[in-house]
């Protein structure tokens, strides 16, 4: 997309910066996939591990922030390479949400049940953090390549998300009268089903600023 | 004739809108040959009244070269030879007939490296009031350097001493003071080239402030190879590169969302 700059270590720079979005993008990935393995599962051996890890995402976080902070103060970037260092911290910003998304289904594993009912919804939200996972894998691949394609790609699947949630909030009102003793359960699921749902909004987040690094477009601006 | 020009029908191969809607210097197709080499090709742009426009790019590109171009001091130099249109205030300053010397008073310059004459800080104000008839008496004289050296933020630093030499102040005083020269002979445009290259952040910063205030009464035309000094400075940039102008728009486009690529390469200093 650009050629190289003269300033070589301006380069390595923005691609250091890159690589630990990555590196922190999936470092996210498998933590929603460890929790999620552990809300199926019911098994909640391995939970402390997880919720200590977010730290390590928050580490993560606030080390992008830092470098991008560099970048700004001793490059004075401009046009696209300002971009590249801004949107990083609005990025890392979104996957350290994402990564407390996963910390929080870890924690409300012990509030489920092996009841068939909430067997049946905790599958469905198996199924939307599978996509939740496979969307932030590719808009990952869309960051990585410059991929404004791709990016779009990933937006539309928002809908697929969306609608599991609304899937999930019926079955749950229509469960709560089949097994009003497991209503503390039900609003749990809920919640997680929740943070899934917000969890594809902070993908479309990071779609549009891979949007606006690659074009100049604040996709949001003008929504 | 040009001056009533359609605006739709304009052709140009630069990036971005060439045109001021309030322009005080027009110029149209403008071509500079120093013998045989082409320094500059086929430029056209508005300079507006009360603005301050930055003209970048690398060295060679002919942004110095079209920067003098508005006051005619390529004439100077052998084998110069200029070729399209310029006018200032609708009128050709090209024309056969325009002076250049009252040209020069109306569109002043400031150049990279401070260039006091080896008079008083007084003398090198009044020099130009003075060659150019504009003032019959020491009263008008006196008022003329006050304001002059107040305008350019230099008054208060000096007026004790304004009879010790020029060449005694500092470099940021002494750009500031031949900022005083050009604007006591009340030009409309000033022209500057590269005038913070050999001053220190203080002294450029002051410069730059100067500028806002200036901007208030005159167009200013600034050559820079500052990023920086174009971002903080002007109103709009406009980038050239071989000679020709790739872009020019507003300096907040240009720096956050250049249209042409050799201007997105050179601003970032990528290798283009």
């Amino acid at each position: 997309m650009t050629n190289e700059h003269i300033v070589g270590k301006f380069d390595d720079e923005l691609s250091r910066i890159k690589s630990e979005i990555l590196e922190m993008g999936d470092l996210v990935i498998e933590q929603i996939h460890l929790s999620t393995n552990a809300m199926m599962s019911l098994d909640t051996e391995d939970i402390d591990n997880l919720i200590q890890k977010d730290l390590k995402i928050n580490g993560m976080y606030k080390t992008i922030n830092r470098h991008a902070e560099q970048i700004i103060a001793m490059r004075q970037p401009v046009a696209i390479d300002l971009r590249m260092a801004l949107l990083a911290t609005s990025i890392a910003s979104e996957l350290e949400r994402l990564g407390d998304y996963a910390k929080t289904t870890a924690q409300g594993v012990k509030k489920l049940s092996d009841d068939k009912y909430v067997k049946k919804l905790t599958s469905l939200l198996g199924d939307m953090s599978k996509e939740v996972q496979d969307m932030l894998s590719k808009i990952l691949k869309a960051y990585q390549n410059n991929d404004i394609k791709l990016a779009a790609k990933i937006r539309k699947r928002d809908r697929i998300i969306d609608a599991s949630f609304k899937k999930i909030l019926n079955t749950v009102i229509k469960s709560t009268s089949k097994i009003p003793e497991d209503s503390e359960t039900l609003i749990y699921i809920v919640l997680l089903a929740r943070n899934f749902e917000r969890a594809g909004d902070r993908i479309v987040n990071i779609s549009r600023q891979v949007h606006q690094i690659v074009t100049g477009i604040d996709l949001k601006a003008s929504d | 004739m040009e001056m009533n020009e359609d605006k739709k029908d304009f052709k140009t191969n630069t990036v971005g809108d060439i045109f001021s809607d309030n322009p005080k210097i027009v110029s149209r197709n403008v071509s500079v040959y120093y013998n045989d080499k082409k320094a500059i090709s086929d430029v056209s742009l508005d300079i507006g009244s009360k603005e301050i426009i930055s003209l970048i790019g690398p060295s060679g590109c002919g942004k110095s070269t079209f920067l003098r171009c508005f006051n005619r001091m390529n004439d100077t130099i052998d084998g110069c030879k200029v070729e399209g249109k310029i006018f200032l205030d609708n009128e050709n300053i090209y024309d056969e007939m325009i002076d250049v010397v009252p040209l020069r008073a109306k569109v002043g310059m400031v150049f990279q490296k401070p260039n006091p004459f080896p008079k008083s800080i007084y003398d090198n104000v009044a020099y130009g009031p003075r060659i150019h008839g504009l003032v019959d008496n020491k009263k008008d004289m006196d008022n003329i350097v006050e304001m002059s050296l107040k305008n350019a933020g230099l008054w208060d630093e000096v007026k004790d001493r304004l009879d010790s030499p020029g060449t005694g102040l500092s470099g940021g005083q002494q750009q500031r003071l031949c900022i005083a020269r050009a604007i006591a002979v009340s030009p409309e445009i000033i022209l500057m080239d590269e005038p913070c290259s050999a001053l220190d952040p203080i002294a450029t910063a002051k410069i730059e402030e100067l500028l806002q205030t200036l901007a208030n009464d005159y167009s200013i035309v600034i050559v820079t190879h500052s990023m920086q000094q174009a971002a903080r400075v002007s109103q709009r940039t406009a980038y050239f590169h071989l000679g020709e102008l790739v872009e020019v728009g507003y300096t907040k486009h240009i720096f956050t969302n250049p249209t042409d690529i050799k201007t997105q390469n050179y601003i970032t200093g990528r290798i283009g």
